[in-house]
Protein backbone atom coordinates (compact mmCIF):
# COMPACT_ATOMS: atom_id res chain seq x y z
CA UNK A 1 0.00 0.00 0.00
CA UNK A 2 1.50 3.45 -1.04
CA UNK A 3 0.99 6.89 0.31
CA UNK A 4 -0.94 8.86 -1.59
CA UNK A 5 -0.78 12.59 -2.27
CA UNK A 6 -3.07 15.11 -0.40
CA UNK A 7 -3.29 17.50 -3.41
CA UNK A 8 -2.43 17.10 -6.87
CA UNK A 9 1.04 18.14 -7.93
CA UNK A 10 2.01 19.55 -10.93
CA UNK A 11 5.69 20.95 -12.67
CA UNK A 12 5.05 23.87 -13.70
CA UNK A 13 9.33 24.72 -15.35
CA UNK A 14 11.70 22.49 -16.23
CA UNK A 15 15.55 23.73 -17.50
CA UNK A 16 18.31 22.65 -18.59
CA UNK A 17 21.88 23.11 -18.45
CA UNK A 18 23.48 21.19 -22.05
CA UNK A 19 25.72 18.61 -20.85
CA UNK A 20 28.92 17.84 -21.96
CA UNK A 21 32.64 18.88 -20.84
CA UNK A 22 32.58 22.44 -19.47
CA UNK A 23 36.17 23.26 -18.37
CA UNK A 24 35.81 26.76 -17.45
CA UNK A 25 32.87 26.63 -15.36
CA UNK A 26 32.05 25.14 -11.93
CA UNK A 27 29.05 22.78 -10.71
CA UNK A 28 27.63 25.63 -8.79
CA UNK A 29 27.71 27.43 -12.46
CA UNK A 30 25.59 24.66 -14.39
CA UNK A 31 23.73 24.30 -11.62
CA UNK A 32 22.81 27.94 -11.19
CA UNK A 33 21.85 27.95 -15.25
CA UNK A 34 19.45 24.94 -14.64
CA UNK A 35 17.64 26.50 -12.22
CA UNK A 36 17.40 30.15 -14.00
CA UNK A 37 16.10 28.50 -16.98
CA UNK A 38 13.16 26.31 -14.84
CA UNK A 39 12.16 29.66 -12.79
CA UNK A 40 11.67 31.45 -16.43
CA UNK A 41 9.99 28.61 -17.62
CA UNK A 42 8.04 27.91 -14.41
CA UNK A 43 6.67 32.32 -14.09
CA UNK A 44 7.78 32.24 -10.71
CA UNK A 45 10.63 33.98 -9.46
CA UNK A 46 13.25 32.60 -7.06
CA UNK A 47 11.72 34.38 -3.97
CA UNK A 48 8.65 32.73 -4.76
CA UNK A 49 10.23 29.21 -4.07
CA UNK A 50 9.46 27.86 -0.43
CA UNK A 51 12.06 25.36 -0.42
CA UNK A 52 14.84 23.79 -2.79
CA UNK A 53 16.48 20.61 -3.04
CA UNK A 54 20.04 19.69 -4.71
CA UNK A 55 20.92 16.52 -5.67
CA UNK A 56 25.19 15.68 -6.81
CA UNK A 57 27.21 13.19 -5.64
CA UNK A 58 31.05 14.61 -6.10
CA UNK A 59 31.89 16.18 -2.36
CA UNK A 60 32.82 20.04 -3.78
CA UNK A 61 32.80 21.28 -0.37
CA UNK A 62 29.69 21.37 2.06
CA UNK A 63 26.31 23.10 1.71
CA UNK A 64 26.79 23.17 -2.23
CA UNK A 65 22.71 23.91 -2.49
CA UNK A 66 22.99 26.45 -0.47
CA UNK A 67 25.71 28.29 -2.33
CA UNK A 68 24.27 28.32 -5.62
CA UNK A 69 21.11 29.87 -4.53
CA UNK A 70 22.65 31.83 -2.54
CA UNK A 71 23.66 33.72 -5.61
CA UNK A 72 20.44 34.08 -6.33
CA UNK A 73 19.37 35.63 -3.15
CA UNK A 74 19.31 34.75 0.49
CA UNK A 75 15.71 34.13 1.17
CA UNK A 76 15.99 32.13 4.18
CA UNK A 77 14.67 29.07 3.01
CA UNK A 78 15.43 25.37 3.88
CA UNK A 79 17.85 23.48 1.48
CA UNK A 80 18.42 20.05 1.27
CA UNK A 81 21.28 18.84 -0.22
CA UNK A 82 20.56 15.23 -1.59
CA UNK A 83 23.14 12.28 -2.49
CA UNK A 84 21.85 9.12 -3.50
CA UNK A 85 23.88 8.39 -6.41
CA UNK A 86 23.06 8.19 -9.77
CA UNK A 87 19.64 9.15 -8.78
CA UNK A 88 20.14 12.15 -6.54
CA UNK A 89 18.53 14.44 -8.59
CA UNK A 90 15.57 12.42 -8.65
CA UNK A 91 15.58 11.40 -4.98
CA UNK A 92 15.34 15.53 -4.77
CA UNK A 93 12.61 15.63 -7.14
CA UNK A 94 11.15 12.67 -4.67
CA UNK A 95 11.17 15.00 -1.56
CA UNK A 96 10.08 18.09 -3.53
CA UNK A 97 7.10 16.66 -4.30
CA UNK A 98 5.68 15.14 -1.31
CA UNK A 99 6.84 17.90 0.40
CA UNK A 100 4.12 20.06 -1.56
CA UNK A 101 1.41 17.05 -1.77
CA UNK A 102 1.56 16.98 1.89
CA UNK A 103 0.85 20.55 2.36
CA UNK A 104 4.40 21.57 3.84
CA UNK A 105 5.26 23.41 0.84
CA UNK A 106 3.47 25.45 -1.94
CA UNK A 107 5.70 25.80 -4.25
CA UNK A 108 9.42 24.09 -4.69
CA UNK A 109 12.63 23.18 -6.47
CA UNK A 110 14.32 20.50 -7.60
CA UNK A 111 17.57 20.52 -9.19
CA UNK A 112 21.11 18.94 -10.04
CA UNK A 113 24.48 19.28 -11.19
CA UNK A 114 27.98 17.19 -11.78
CA UNK A 115 31.30 17.36 -13.13
CA UNK A 116 31.97 13.63 -13.41
CA UNK A 117 35.73 13.09 -13.86
CA UNK A 118 36.92 10.81 -16.85
CA UNK A 119 37.97 7.38 -16.24
CA UNK A 120 35.55 4.13 -14.98
CA UNK A 121 33.58 4.55 -11.88
CA UNK A 122 34.07 1.96 -8.87
CA UNK A 123 31.78 2.50 -5.68
CA UNK A 124 34.44 1.69 -2.86
CA UNK A 125 37.06 3.88 -1.96
CA UNK A 126 40.52 3.46 -3.16
CA UNK A 127 41.87 1.13 0.34
CA UNK A 128 39.03 -1.19 0.07
CA UNK A 129 40.00 -4.62 -0.32
CA UNK A 130 37.52 -4.45 -3.43
CA UNK A 131 40.61 -2.96 -5.77
CA UNK A 132 42.81 -6.32 -5.66
CA UNK A 133 39.54 -8.50 -5.55
CA UNK A 134 38.79 -6.63 -9.29
CA UNK A 135 34.89 -6.76 -8.79
CA UNK A 136 33.88 -3.63 -8.05
CA UNK A 137 33.41 -1.99 -11.26
CA UNK A 138 30.60 -0.21 -12.84
CA UNK A 139 30.83 -1.15 -16.40
CA UNK A 140 32.42 -4.58 -15.82
CA UNK A 141 29.17 -5.17 -13.40
CA UNK A 142 26.77 -3.72 -16.66
CA UNK A 143 28.09 -6.65 -18.47
CA UNK A 144 27.61 -9.54 -16.38
CA UNK A 145 24.10 -8.14 -16.52
CA UNK A 146 24.46 -8.57 -19.95
CA UNK A 147 25.74 -12.01 -20.26
CA UNK A 148 22.93 -13.41 -17.99
CA UNK A 149 20.27 -11.87 -19.80
CA UNK A 150 22.24 -13.36 -23.55
CA UNK A 151 22.14 -16.84 -21.88
CA UNK A 152 18.97 -16.95 -20.33
CA UNK A 153 17.20 -15.44 -23.42
CA UNK A 154 19.08 -16.34 -26.27
CA UNK A 155 19.60 -12.23 -27.13
CA UNK A 156 22.69 -11.28 -29.35
CA UNK A 157 24.55 -8.86 -28.43
CA UNK A 158 22.99 -6.19 -31.63
CA UNK A 159 20.10 -5.95 -29.78
CA UNK A 160 22.13 -4.57 -26.76
CA UNK A 161 24.36 -2.41 -29.59
CA UNK A 162 21.28 -1.43 -31.23
CA UNK A 163 20.44 0.59 -27.88
CA UNK A 164 23.37 2.93 -28.56
CA UNK A 165 22.50 3.29 -31.71
CA UNK A 166 18.83 4.49 -31.27
CA UNK A 167 19.72 6.78 -28.10
CA UNK A 168 22.21 7.97 -30.55
CA UNK A 169 20.22 8.99 -33.25
CA UNK A 170 17.82 10.88 -30.76
CA UNK A 171 20.80 12.38 -29.21
CA UNK A 172 22.15 13.89 -32.89
CA UNK A 173 18.36 16.10 -32.53
CA UNK A 174 18.68 17.47 -29.60
CA UNK A 175 20.89 20.73 -28.53
CA UNK A 176 21.61 19.61 -25.27
CA UNK A 177 23.19 16.17 -25.40
CA UNK A 178 26.72 15.29 -25.34
CA UNK A 179 27.17 13.56 -28.26
CA UNK A 180 25.68 14.30 -31.04
CA UNK A 181 27.22 11.79 -33.18
CA UNK A 182 25.13 9.71 -35.48
CA UNK A 183 26.72 5.89 -35.04
CA UNK A 184 25.93 2.48 -36.81
CA UNK A 185 25.87 -0.77 -35.28
CA UNK A 186 28.90 -1.63 -36.70
CA UNK A 187 30.53 1.27 -35.15
CA UNK A 188 29.00 0.43 -31.28
CA UNK A 189 30.37 -3.15 -31.59
CA UNK A 190 33.55 -2.17 -33.15
CA UNK A 191 34.01 0.30 -30.68
CA UNK A 192 37.30 -0.98 -27.82
CA UNK A 193 35.52 -3.37 -25.76
CA UNK A 194 35.57 -2.63 -22.12
CA UNK A 195 34.44 -5.34 -20.67
CA UNK A 196 33.05 -8.37 -22.95
CA UNK A 197 30.25 -8.15 -24.43
CA UNK A 198 29.87 -4.25 -23.70
CA UNK A 199 31.75 -2.37 -25.82
CA UNK A 200 32.81 1.61 -25.01
CA UNK A 201 29.80 3.14 -27.10
CA UNK A 202 27.36 0.80 -25.11
CA UNK A 203 29.04 2.89 -21.70
CA UNK A 204 27.27 6.19 -21.45
CA UNK A 205 30.14 9.03 -21.28
CA UNK A 206 31.11 10.66 -18.04
CA UNK A 207 30.01 14.27 -18.30
CA UNK A 208 29.20 17.82 -16.92
CA UNK A 209 25.63 19.36 -16.42
CA UNK A 210 22.67 20.27 -14.74
CA UNK A 211 18.86 20.11 -14.12
CA UNK A 212 15.67 22.03 -13.11
CA UNK A 213 12.24 21.65 -11.83
CA UNK A 214 9.92 24.29 -10.29
CA UNK A 215 7.01 22.04 -8.99
CA UNK A 216 4.05 23.11 -6.92
CA UNK A 217 0.67 22.33 -5.51
CA UNK A 218 -2.21 22.59 -8.48
CA UNK A 219 -4.14 24.83 -6.53
CA UNK A 220 -1.52 27.78 -6.57
CA UNK A 221 -0.24 26.88 -10.12
CA UNK A 222 -2.39 29.66 -11.66
CA UNK A 223 -1.04 32.51 -9.89
CA UNK A 224 2.37 31.89 -11.34
CA UNK A 225 1.87 30.14 -14.59
CA UNK A 226 1.13 32.06 -17.99
CA UNK A 227 -0.48 28.72 -19.98
CA UNK A 228 -1.46 26.50 -17.49
CA UNK A 229 -1.87 24.18 -21.10
CA UNK A 230 1.85 23.55 -19.96
CA UNK A 231 1.34 22.23 -16.80
CA UNK A 232 2.11 18.48 -15.97
CA UNK A 233 1.10 16.60 -13.34
CA UNK A 234 3.45 14.36 -11.20
CA UNK A 235 1.01 11.08 -11.19
CA UNK A 236 2.86 8.78 -9.19
CA UNK A 237 5.98 8.90 -7.74
CA UNK A 238 7.98 5.30 -5.89
CA UNK A 239 11.60 5.42 -4.76
CA UNK A 240 12.96 2.21 -3.47
CA UNK A 241 16.25 0.31 -2.48
CA UNK A 242 17.29 -3.64 -2.54
CA UNK A 243 14.77 -6.22 -0.97
CA UNK A 244 16.87 -9.55 -0.29
CA UNK A 245 17.01 -12.15 -2.92
CA UNK A 246 14.73 -9.38 -5.15
CA UNK A 247 15.66 -9.67 -9.12
CA UNK A 248 13.19 -9.05 -11.63
CA UNK A 249 9.55 -8.69 -10.45
CA UNK A 250 11.36 -7.98 -6.98
CA UNK A 251 13.77 -5.86 -7.72
CA UNK A 252 13.99 -2.35 -6.69
CA UNK A 253 12.61 -0.74 -10.20
CA UNK A 254 9.94 -3.18 -10.25
CA UNK A 255 8.79 -2.22 -6.69
CA UNK A 256 9.16 1.66 -7.38
CA UNK A 257 7.10 0.83 -10.70
CA UNK A 258 4.88 -0.92 -8.46
CA UNK A 259 4.13 2.45 -6.12
CA UNK A 260 4.03 4.71 -8.97
CA UNK A 261 1.71 2.81 -10.91
CA UNK A 262 -0.58 1.92 -7.70
CA UNK A 263 -0.47 6.03 -6.86
CA UNK A 264 -1.46 7.25 -10.15
CA UNK A 265 -3.96 4.44 -11.17
CA UNK A 266 -2.01 4.16 -14.73
CA UNK A 267 -0.78 0.84 -15.73
CA UNK A 268 2.21 -0.51 -17.96
CA UNK A 269 -0.32 -0.28 -20.97
CA UNK A 270 -1.18 3.80 -20.61
CA UNK A 271 2.49 4.82 -20.96
CA UNK A 272 2.96 6.31 -24.37
CA UNK A 273 6.86 7.37 -23.60
CA UNK A 274 9.78 5.63 -21.22
CA UNK A 275 12.76 7.00 -19.93
CA UNK A 276 14.87 4.32 -18.63
CA UNK A 277 18.74 3.88 -16.95
CA UNK A 278 20.54 3.09 -20.17
CA UNK A 279 24.41 3.82 -17.75
CA UNK A 280 25.10 1.00 -19.89
CA UNK A 281 22.92 -0.04 -22.84
CA UNK A 282 21.51 -3.92 -20.97
CA UNK A 283 20.19 -1.24 -18.13
CA UNK A 284 17.90 -0.23 -20.88
CA UNK A 285 16.65 -4.16 -21.89
CA UNK A 286 16.51 -5.17 -18.39
CA UNK A 287 14.60 -1.63 -17.17
CA UNK A 288 11.45 -1.93 -19.25
CA UNK A 289 11.16 -5.31 -18.64
CA UNK A 290 11.40 -4.54 -15.01
CA UNK A 291 8.81 -1.63 -15.61
CA UNK A 292 6.28 -4.48 -16.72
CA UNK A 293 6.23 -2.83 -20.11
CA UNK A 294 7.66 -5.80 -21.84
CA UNK A 295 7.44 -9.54 -20.98
CA UNK A 296 10.12 -10.91 -19.48
CA UNK A 297 12.98 -11.83 -22.23
CA UNK A 298 11.53 -9.88 -25.31
CA UNK A 299 12.76 -6.85 -24.16
CA UNK A 300 15.48 -7.80 -26.85
CA UNK A 301 12.95 -8.30 -29.66
CA UNK A 302 11.50 -5.12 -29.36
CA UNK A 303 14.56 -2.93 -29.62
CA UNK A 304 15.43 -4.87 -32.81
CA UNK A 305 12.23 -4.65 -34.46
CA UNK A 306 12.89 -0.25 -33.74
CA UNK A 307 9.90 -0.07 -31.46
CA UNK A 308 12.14 2.01 -28.88
CA UNK A 309 12.62 4.74 -31.66
CA UNK A 310 10.49 7.91 -31.77
CA UNK A 311 8.21 6.13 -33.91
CA UNK A 312 7.69 3.15 -32.31
CA UNK A 313 5.03 1.56 -30.04
CA UNK A 314 6.80 2.45 -27.47
CA UNK A 315 9.75 5.56 -27.55
CA UNK A 316 12.88 4.72 -24.78
CA UNK A 317 14.99 8.10 -24.36
CA UNK A 318 13.84 9.97 -26.55
CA UNK A 319 16.00 12.67 -26.00
CA UNK A 320 19.08 10.52 -26.11
CA UNK A 321 19.12 8.97 -22.94
CA UNK A 322 22.13 8.28 -20.60
CA UNK A 323 24.07 6.85 -23.80
CA UNK A 324 23.93 10.00 -25.98
CA UNK A 325 23.09 13.04 -23.42
CA UNK A 326 25.72 11.89 -21.04
CA UNK A 327 25.48 11.52 -17.17
CA UNK A 328 25.94 13.95 -14.67
CA UNK A 329 25.21 12.14 -11.69
CA UNK A 330 23.36 14.50 -10.10
CA UNK A 331 21.56 15.93 -12.89
CA UNK A 332 20.01 12.99 -14.46
CA UNK A 333 16.99 12.11 -12.89
CA UNK A 334 15.41 15.47 -13.77
CA UNK A 335 16.83 15.86 -16.96
CA UNK A 336 14.42 12.74 -17.41
CA UNK A 337 11.88 14.56 -15.73
CA UNK A 338 12.73 17.76 -18.73
CA UNK A 339 12.39 15.73 -21.66
CA UNK A 340 8.94 13.98 -20.62
CA UNK A 341 7.53 17.63 -19.66
CA UNK A 342 8.83 19.04 -22.99
CA UNK A 343 7.66 15.58 -25.27
CA UNK A 344 4.20 16.15 -23.34
CA UNK A 345 3.90 19.48 -23.73
CA UNK A 346 4.35 18.90 -27.81
CA UNK A 347 7.33 20.87 -28.02
CA UNK A 348 10.45 18.24 -28.66
CA UNK A 349 10.56 19.57 -32.60
CA UNK A 350 12.26 16.47 -34.27
CA UNK A 351 12.07 14.47 -31.07
CA UNK A 352 8.18 14.93 -30.75
CA UNK A 353 6.31 11.40 -30.45
CA UNK A 354 3.11 11.32 -31.46
CA UNK A 355 1.02 10.66 -28.16
CA UNK A 356 2.51 12.16 -25.36
CA UNK A 357 -0.05 11.76 -22.67
CA UNK A 358 1.62 9.69 -19.97
CA UNK A 359 5.19 9.46 -19.37
CA UNK A 360 7.46 7.14 -16.85
CA UNK A 361 11.05 8.12 -15.76
CA UNK A 362 13.21 5.76 -14.11
CA UNK A 363 16.37 6.41 -12.78
CA UNK A 364 18.81 4.14 -11.06
CA UNK A 365 21.20 4.98 -8.28
CA UNK A 366 24.48 3.03 -7.36
CA UNK A 367 24.31 1.22 -3.98
CA UNK A 368 20.41 -0.49 -5.29
CA UNK A 369 18.31 2.52 -5.56
CA UNK A 370 15.41 3.15 -7.85
CA UNK A 371 12.84 6.29 -8.63
CA UNK A 372 9.86 5.81 -10.55
CA UNK A 373 7.71 8.66 -11.93
CA UNK A 374 4.93 8.55 -13.74
CA UNK A 375 3.61 12.25 -15.24
CA UNK A 376 0.09 13.08 -16.70
CA UNK A 377 -0.98 15.88 -19.25
CA UNK B 1 69.02 -9.21 11.55
CA UNK B 2 72.12 -9.12 9.36
CA UNK B 3 72.10 -7.13 5.40
CA UNK B 4 72.33 -10.34 3.84
CA UNK B 5 68.99 -12.13 5.82
CA UNK B 6 66.88 -8.57 5.70
CA UNK B 7 67.48 -8.78 1.60
CA UNK B 8 66.25 -12.54 1.22
CA UNK B 9 63.29 -11.79 3.50
CA UNK B 10 60.71 -12.73 1.91
CA UNK B 11 57.19 -10.16 2.31
CA UNK B 12 54.59 -11.61 4.83
CA UNK B 13 51.54 -13.02 3.32
CA UNK B 14 47.93 -11.26 4.50
CA UNK B 15 44.43 -12.51 3.62
CA UNK B 16 42.85 -9.65 0.99
CA UNK B 17 40.52 -9.20 3.77
CA UNK B 18 40.16 -11.24 7.24
CA UNK B 19 35.79 -11.44 6.60
CA UNK B 20 35.72 -13.51 4.09
CA UNK B 21 39.17 -15.61 3.40
CA UNK B 22 41.39 -17.78 5.96
CA UNK B 23 44.70 -18.25 4.13
CA UNK B 24 47.36 -20.90 5.54
CA UNK B 25 50.36 -19.92 6.88
CA UNK B 26 52.39 -19.95 3.50
CA UNK B 27 49.38 -18.45 2.15
CA UNK B 28 49.23 -21.17 -0.61
CA UNK B 29 45.41 -22.35 0.47
CA UNK B 30 42.66 -21.07 1.87
CA UNK B 31 38.66 -21.40 2.93
CA UNK B 32 35.94 -19.18 2.07
CA UNK B 33 34.11 -17.62 5.26
CA UNK B 34 30.77 -16.43 6.02
CA UNK B 35 28.24 -16.47 8.14
CA UNK B 36 24.58 -18.83 8.43
CA UNK B 37 21.26 -17.01 10.08
CA UNK B 38 20.22 -18.95 12.85
CA UNK B 39 16.63 -17.57 12.51
CA UNK B 40 15.78 -18.36 9.40
CA UNK B 41 18.91 -20.10 7.77
CA UNK B 42 20.31 -17.97 5.04
CA UNK B 43 23.93 -17.78 4.32
CA UNK B 44 26.04 -15.44 3.49
CA UNK B 45 29.95 -14.11 2.43
CA UNK B 46 31.72 -12.47 4.69
CA UNK B 47 30.84 -11.30 8.53
CA UNK B 48 27.60 -9.61 8.25
CA UNK B 49 26.61 -8.49 11.76
CA UNK B 50 22.67 -8.79 10.84
CA UNK B 51 20.74 -11.15 8.25
CA UNK B 52 20.13 -9.34 5.23
CA UNK B 53 17.19 -11.31 5.01
CA UNK B 54 15.48 -11.13 7.83
CA UNK B 55 17.65 -8.77 10.04
CA UNK B 56 18.01 -11.01 12.60
CA UNK B 57 21.26 -10.45 14.65
CA UNK B 58 21.24 -13.97 15.46
CA UNK B 59 23.96 -15.12 13.28
CA UNK B 60 27.21 -17.59 13.45
CA UNK B 61 30.31 -17.69 11.86
CA UNK B 62 30.58 -20.89 8.83
CA UNK B 63 33.37 -21.95 6.36
CA UNK B 64 31.27 -21.93 2.59
CA UNK B 65 32.33 -24.69 0.33
CA UNK B 66 35.37 -23.71 -1.84
CA UNK B 67 33.35 -24.41 -5.21
CA UNK B 68 30.18 -23.82 -7.08
CA UNK B 69 28.99 -22.67 -10.60
CA UNK B 70 29.69 -19.89 -12.64
CA UNK B 71 26.22 -17.79 -12.71
CA UNK B 72 27.45 -15.01 -15.11
CA UNK B 73 30.68 -13.64 -16.21
CA UNK B 74 32.64 -10.95 -18.58
CA UNK B 75 36.29 -10.18 -19.31
CA UNK B 76 37.53 -7.42 -18.42
CA UNK B 77 39.83 -5.16 -20.62
CA UNK B 78 40.14 -1.97 -18.97
CA UNK B 79 42.00 -1.96 -15.51
CA UNK B 80 39.43 -0.44 -13.06
CA UNK B 81 41.84 1.81 -10.39
CA UNK B 82 43.87 0.00 -8.02
CA UNK B 83 44.03 -3.37 -10.08
CA UNK B 84 47.13 -4.92 -9.73
CA UNK B 85 46.91 -7.86 -11.98
CA UNK B 86 46.80 -8.73 -15.89
CA UNK B 87 44.71 -6.86 -18.05
CA UNK B 88 42.49 -8.71 -20.08
CA UNK B 89 41.37 -10.29 -17.15
CA UNK B 90 38.23 -13.18 -16.62
CA UNK B 91 35.78 -11.92 -14.01
CA UNK B 92 33.20 -14.46 -13.04
CA UNK B 93 30.25 -14.64 -10.33
CA UNK B 94 30.00 -17.79 -9.00
CA UNK B 95 27.21 -19.58 -6.72
CA UNK B 96 28.62 -21.33 -4.17
CA UNK B 97 25.99 -24.29 -2.96
CA UNK B 98 25.20 -22.71 0.44
CA UNK B 99 24.03 -19.64 -1.95
CA UNK B 100 25.76 -16.72 -1.49
CA UNK B 101 27.16 -15.23 -5.27
CA UNK B 102 31.12 -14.86 -5.15
CA UNK B 103 32.91 -12.54 -8.16
CA UNK B 104 35.98 -12.58 -8.60
CA UNK B 105 39.15 -13.78 -11.19
CA UNK B 106 39.27 -17.01 -13.16
CA UNK B 107 42.43 -18.43 -13.49
CA UNK B 108 43.87 -20.95 -15.47
CA UNK B 109 40.98 -20.69 -18.10
CA UNK B 110 41.22 -19.90 -21.87
CA UNK B 111 39.07 -17.47 -22.92
CA UNK B 112 36.59 -19.81 -24.78
CA UNK B 113 35.78 -22.27 -22.05
CA UNK B 114 34.24 -19.61 -20.06
CA UNK B 115 30.83 -20.21 -19.73
CA UNK B 116 27.49 -19.86 -17.77
CA UNK B 117 27.35 -22.81 -16.19
CA UNK B 118 30.77 -23.77 -16.04
CA UNK B 119 31.73 -25.87 -12.68
CA UNK B 120 35.26 -24.21 -10.80
CA UNK B 121 36.58 -24.59 -7.57
CA UNK B 122 38.24 -22.11 -5.11
CA UNK B 123 42.32 -21.00 -5.28
CA UNK B 124 43.93 -18.53 -3.82
CA UNK B 125 47.23 -16.24 -5.51
CA UNK B 126 48.96 -13.20 -4.42
CA UNK B 127 46.97 -10.30 -5.81
CA UNK B 128 49.54 -7.44 -5.38
CA UNK B 129 51.31 -5.76 -2.29
CA UNK B 130 49.70 -3.92 0.42
CA UNK B 131 50.66 -0.75 1.70
CA UNK B 132 53.28 -2.09 4.23
CA UNK B 133 54.57 -4.48 1.16
CA UNK B 134 52.79 -7.23 2.40
CA UNK B 135 51.57 -9.79 -0.52
CA UNK B 136 48.31 -9.53 -0.26
CA UNK B 137 46.43 -13.62 -0.86
CA UNK B 138 43.19 -13.20 -2.97
CA UNK B 139 40.38 -15.95 -3.39
CA UNK B 140 39.91 -16.81 -6.84
CA UNK B 141 37.99 -19.11 -8.82
CA UNK B 142 39.27 -21.73 -11.50
CA UNK B 143 37.84 -24.61 -13.77
CA UNK B 144 36.78 -27.34 -11.47
CA UNK B 145 39.50 -30.33 -12.20
CA UNK B 146 37.97 -33.90 -13.13
CA UNK B 147 39.57 -35.76 -10.89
Amino acid sequence: MVARPGREVVITGVGLHPFGRFPDKAAQDLAREAVLEALDDSGASYKDIQAAYFGHVYYEGMSVGEAVLGQLGLTGIPVINVENACSSGSTGLWLAFWAIASGQFDIALAFGAEKVPRGPVTTTGADSPERLIGADFMMAAYAQMMRRYMSAHGAPVEAFAQVSVKAHRNAAANPYAHYKKVFTLEDVLSSRMIADPLTLYQCCPTSEGGSAAVVCAREVADSFVKDTSRLVTIAGAGLRTSRYGGAGEGSQIALAAADAYEMSGQGPKDIDLVQVHDAGTSGELLGIEDLGLVERGEAWKLELAGETGIGGGLPVNTDGGLQGMGHPFGATGIRMVHELVTQMRGEAGDRQVKKAEVGLAQCSGAGGIATVFILKK
Amino acid sequence: MSVEQEQSRTPRRVSVTERRLRISEDGTEGVLLGRKCLACGEHFFGQPQFCLKCTSGNLEAVELTGEGVVTTYTIVRQAPPGWQGDVPYLLATVRVPEGPQIASEVLNCPEEDLKVGLPVELTVRVGGQDKEGNDVVVYKWRPRSSA
